[in-house]
């Protein structure tokens, strides 16, 4: 058995969104204050004839209504932030301390979220100051039209525009297309893994796999060839000489695709459902067949390197860098979970069960070969002193061997734990590609409700579990989301789950039909098609991208990359700095970054937005509330989106018809 | 702007440039244009003289370089004014696959028109232009005539108040061209105003109450139709019940001698090739079976009826009414 959720990066949470929100302000407002710029550039060198002035609104009414929205959207991250405190949507790693000024709020703009620790020091923060306030204005700017012109819509139009893309859509026979799924059905097993326990995860992944590109590629050539086979055929003409805002065109074809590809999506789900309940065998049903409410903590791992205890876990040269490695036998090497918050439900319990899958790196084989691996998990509450010190961590586990040696080992552990807050269990034996559990006692968890209502006053959180690695000459590799704790399991079934994770697809449809619609509003239908691929498949690899971007992989950018192919250099061979192609090569990766990380922004983030591992490895998602939840992932989508929407707005109003 | 004046452009211009913004073609130039209110006005010129160019400015497909364009008083490029427009292209660009009942409704819908009042207007519009037997079927099955009957329902759905025709007749019959030359005079008896752009001069000339004719972007003349095609220096009589002789005509020179004219033309007149189809394919749907007789198996021509139908037509109809049908 072997369920991990594998998830790069920090997952989307409620409490990081007002700091979200002035992330999103600062970047978009980049792009806008570019366009402000364009605009003003284009105005001057081909200004509009006289009647055209006229027909707009006055410079004097825009820049005075673009100057309060622009408060307007420059307060709303510092109001988020003053909400969120007062409803206690705080990180709970971080968490506030009882008595803070209010003028913590207005330091949010003052730092910029793209670099920190400046040797300006606050000189440069000033700078960021205007660059936030210039970014408001630009993007309250841009919004003022385009809000005048939103209230020029009417639904009546935009609902007969979809209901004709719908039509198009369907006369035209596009939904022939979508009956390769059927392939699937029929001959995926023939070629799936046999592992019994992996069926689930394997079916899941093609049936989630094939309908997310059938779906994608049909979606985008709609999109991207309905507005420009209009334009062509001149059947845009008898539409736009018509009391029709060009808006609504826009939306018009923008919901019908997206009412179209939702009908055919459920379609599809549901048949998918049908054929994978239909097969799955019981070990498959044990292992994922469900929908898990998993419990993370944050991760801490120390190990010895160079000589010293660092707080940083080894690398065993594996691909998947987000694992981290302990040695076996040291004791002072560790992986600590700390949980932050628990639900209030724990406390009710007998037991709660702990779930992990870890890896092991074997230095030597011999009698460990075949076998797996003896672990120690100590757990310790809020009230235990040893959660802050590994010395009176050793204490503790001293004297319960002592006890458990003179007793019941099973009632003195559990004595010991409601007396100390301090559980430990040792020789558990750990082994490569499964999933594991053990049970956790509820005693642990039982005044729960008491540290919740104190919890401004003690630092410790309410659990943090500790593992160690036994046996010598043995790695074991963790990372964060290889541990949890599991809060319910029944409750959540596996097909409202399917649906759930259906709706990822969903959000890459979306994604697709406005990039799509957006583009096609002033560019030809395969230069939109090709643009919106560039984009989507980007954003598959976003995060490749973004550390490139960053400057963190290994073997430096791409030019650093090309010379050492070039040389037949590894990785990490150091380059020789004086040769001239070398340092051009280190200046123009410098250059090439920098238009990274401003494209990065232009890149939809599609891992966020995929959710097939969370019903492939049995894990629920959650619906609003819990972190990764889809009201979350929406958020972020509709924060993407906004922009080219207000984009294709713009587009579609400056373009000629009939040109 | 006066207020019978619907349409109004002052020194209305279109350059279209290149992607550099380079001159490429100077459309339109400087053209200044009033039309009024319930008047059928025509757009002449050969082709790439800027009727076109003109039209899409009107309607907002296009923006002007320089000068203005007003329609009921708004700039040409707002949507308001959308409202009281309808629009007939050269080629009926509607959506083929859609039907004729479906497309009024998409268009209806457009207009804001409520459920009831879009079904309404559209069975009286397929009544109207003749095409109520096959509102079902989609337009992609559609002929070109019926295309453009249907492409008309659509620019009447809103009972606009302005009317722009872009070469209505074009790809029509004589009988549709006939019928779309009737439509026209009706709607400016009601009070329409249509803005009307053709080739067919002949269609102008019946229907048009005033004209502009353009000629490589400029505006060459304007006027009522009747004061630019009038002749003064020439004086037409027509006369019945005469027989064509030698005597007649030198009577009538020497009349005209006296007077300081001279006689240019003397004999039958014709009708035109329209009217001379048309009577004949009324006759043949009031006649059902008849076939065409050759000259040889004609009976022999006689003079005027009583009721002054020409001999040559009645020599047709006997001719006719003989044939056996086959």
């Amino acid at each position: 058995m072997f369920a991990v959720l594998e998830i790069e990066g920090d997952p989307l949470t409620w409490y990081k969104l007002p700091s979200a929100v002035h992330e999103w302000v600062e970047a978009v407002g980049g792009f806008a204050i570019l366009a402000l710029i364009l605009w003003f550039i284009f105005r001057l060198i081909n200004p509009p004839p006289p009647a055209q002035r006229k027909s707009g609104m006055s410079a004097a009414s825009w820049l005075i209504s673009s100057t309060v929205l622009a408060i307007l959207v420059a307060i709303v991250p510092i109001g988020l932030a003053v909400i969120w405190d007062g409803m206690g949507l705080t990180d709970p790693a971080h968490p506030r301390p009882a008595k803070t000024s209010w003028t913590r709020y207005f330091s949010l703009p003052f730092h910029s979220t793209v670099e920190s620790g400046t040797p300006l020091g606050i000189q440069r923060d000033y700078l960021y100051f205007l660059y936030y306030v210039a970014s408001s204005w630009a993007i309250a700017a841009v919004l003022v039209p385009f809000f005048m012109g939103l209230a020029r819509l009417r639904f009546r139009r935009i609902w007969g525009l979809a209901k004709l893309s719908f039509k198009e859509a369907i006369r035209k026979r596009v939904l022939w297309g979508f009956t390769a799924i059927l392939l699937v059905f029929l001959f995926a097993s023939w070629y799936l893994p046999h592992k019994p326990e992996d069926q689930v995860r394997g079916y899941v992944g093609v049936v989630s796999f094939v309908i997310t590109w059938l779906l994608v590629i049909t979606a985008g050539l709609l999109a991207c060839f309905s507005i420009p086979t209009d334009l062509r055929q001149q059947t845009m003409h008898t539409v736009v000489t018509k009391p029709v805002e060009r808006y609504e065109i826009v939306l018009g074809r923008v919901l019908g695709f997206a009412l179209l590809m939702t009908l055919v999506l459920v379609v599809m789900t549901a048949l998918s459902l049908v054929y994978i309940a239909r097969e799955v065998v019981p070990e498959a049903k044990e292992e994922s067949f469900k929908a898990r409410i998993p419990v993370f903590g944050d991760l801490k791992v120390q190990s010895i390197r160079d000589g010293r205890l660092q707080d940083q876990g080894k690398s065993v040269g594996r691909e998947w860098g987000l694992r981290q490695y302990i040695s076996g036998g040291v004791k002072d090497e560790k992986a600590a979970w700390i949980f932050h918050d628990l639900p209030n439900d724990f406390a009710k319990r007998e037991k709660v069960r702990c779930e992990f899958g870890f890896d092991i790196f074997r230095t030597s084989k011999g009698k460990y070969e075949n076998k797996g691996v003896q672990c120690s998990f100590t757990f310790m509450n809020w009230k235990c002193p040893a959660a802050a010190s590994p010395e009176t961590e050793a204490q503790l586990s001293q004297e319960l061997n002592q006890k458990q040696s003179q007793g019941n080992p099973e009632e003195v552990a559990l004595g010991f734990a409601r007396d100390n807050g301090f559980y430990e269990l040792k020789g558990v034996e750990v082994v490569d590609y499964h999933t594991l559990a053990v049970n956790v006692p509820g005693i642990l968890f039982q005044d729960l409700a008491d540290w919740k209502k104190k919890k401004a006053e003690n630092p410790n959180p309410p659990l943090t579990l500790v593992v160690r690695l036994e046996d010598p000459s043995q790695l074991l590799g963790v990372a964060k989301y290889d541990l949890y704790l599991l809060e319910d399991e029944g409750k959540e079934s596996f097909w409202k789950n399917f649906f759930k994770g259906a709706v990822g697809t969903w959000f890459n449809l979306c994604l697709v039909i406005v990039l799509g619609v957006t583009f096609s509003t002033y560019l030809s239908g395969i230069i939109s098609w090709l643009l919106t691929m560039v984009l989507y498949l980007g954003g598959i690899f976003v995060s490749f991208v973004k550390d490139v971007a960053s400057g963190s992989t290994s073997g430096g950018g791409p030019l650093e990359a090309f010379v050492r192919i070039n040389q037949n250099l590894n990785l990490v061979s150091p380059l020789d700095d004086t040769a001239a192609s070398v340092q051009l090569a280190l200046r123009g990766d410098k250059v090439l970054i920098w238009v990274l990380r401003r494209i990065l922004n232009l890149l939809p983030d599609l891992e966020r937005l995929d959710m097939t591992d969370y019903v492939a490895q049995g894990f629920d998602i959650s619906l609003f509330f819990r972190d990764d939840s889809l009201a979350l992932r929406a958020a972020l989508l509709i924060a993407y989106l906004l922009p080219w929407a207000v984009l294709a707005y713009y587009l579609m109003r400056s373009r000629e018809i009939a040109s | 702007m006066a207020q019978d004046v619907i349409v109004e452009t002052r020194k209305l211009t279109k350059v279209y440039r290149d992607f550099w913004g380079r001159k490429k073609k100077t459309a339109l130039n400087a053209l200044n244009l009033e039309i009024r209110r319930g008047e059928i006005f025509g757009l002449l010129g050969p082709n790439g003289s800027g009727k076109t160019t003109t039209i899409k400015l009107l309607l907002g497909l296009l923006f002007p370089t320089s000068g203005e364009a007003l329609v009921f008083g708004e700039p040409a490029v707002g949507v308001a004014k959308n409202e009281r427009i309808g629009y007939l292209p050269e080629e009926s660009y509607l959506y083929r696959f859609l039907n004729a009942e479906e497309t009024l409704d998409f268009y209806g819908r457009l207009f804001n028109m409520k459920a009831d009042v879009r079904n309404r207007r559209a069975q009286e519009l397929i009544e109207m232009v003749g095409l109520a037997g096959d509102k079902k079927r989609i337009l992609k099955e559609y002929s070109k005539g019926m295309r453009q009957r249907i492409g008309l329902a659509q620019a009447l759905i809103n009972d606009p108040e302005l009317i722009i025709l872009d070469e209505p007749t074009s790809g029509l019959d004589p009988l549709g061209t006939a019928w779309m030359k009737r439509l026209i005079i009706e709607l400016r008896e009601k009070g329409k105003t249509v803005l009307m752009c053709s080739h067919r001069l002949d269609d102008v000339q019946k229907t048009c109450d005033r004209i502009a004719i353009l000629n490589e972007g400029e505006l060459q003349e304007l006027g009522e139709v009747s004061k630019l095609l009038e002749d003064a220096n020439r004086v037409e009589m027509r006369a019945r019940g005469l027989p064509v002789s030698e005597d007649l005509r030198r009577d009538l020179e020497e009349v005209l001698r006296r007077h300081g004219g001279s006689l240019e033309s003397f004999g039958h007149p014709t009708t035109t090739m329209e009217d001379l189809f048309l009577r004949i394919v009324e006759e043949s749907k009031a006649h059902p079976g008849r076939r065409y007789l050759p000259a040889v198996e004609r009976p022999t021509s006689a003079p005027d009826t009583a009721d002054g139908e020409p001999a040559a037509a009645k020599d047709r109809s006997s001719a006719i009414k003989e044939s056996k049908p086959v």
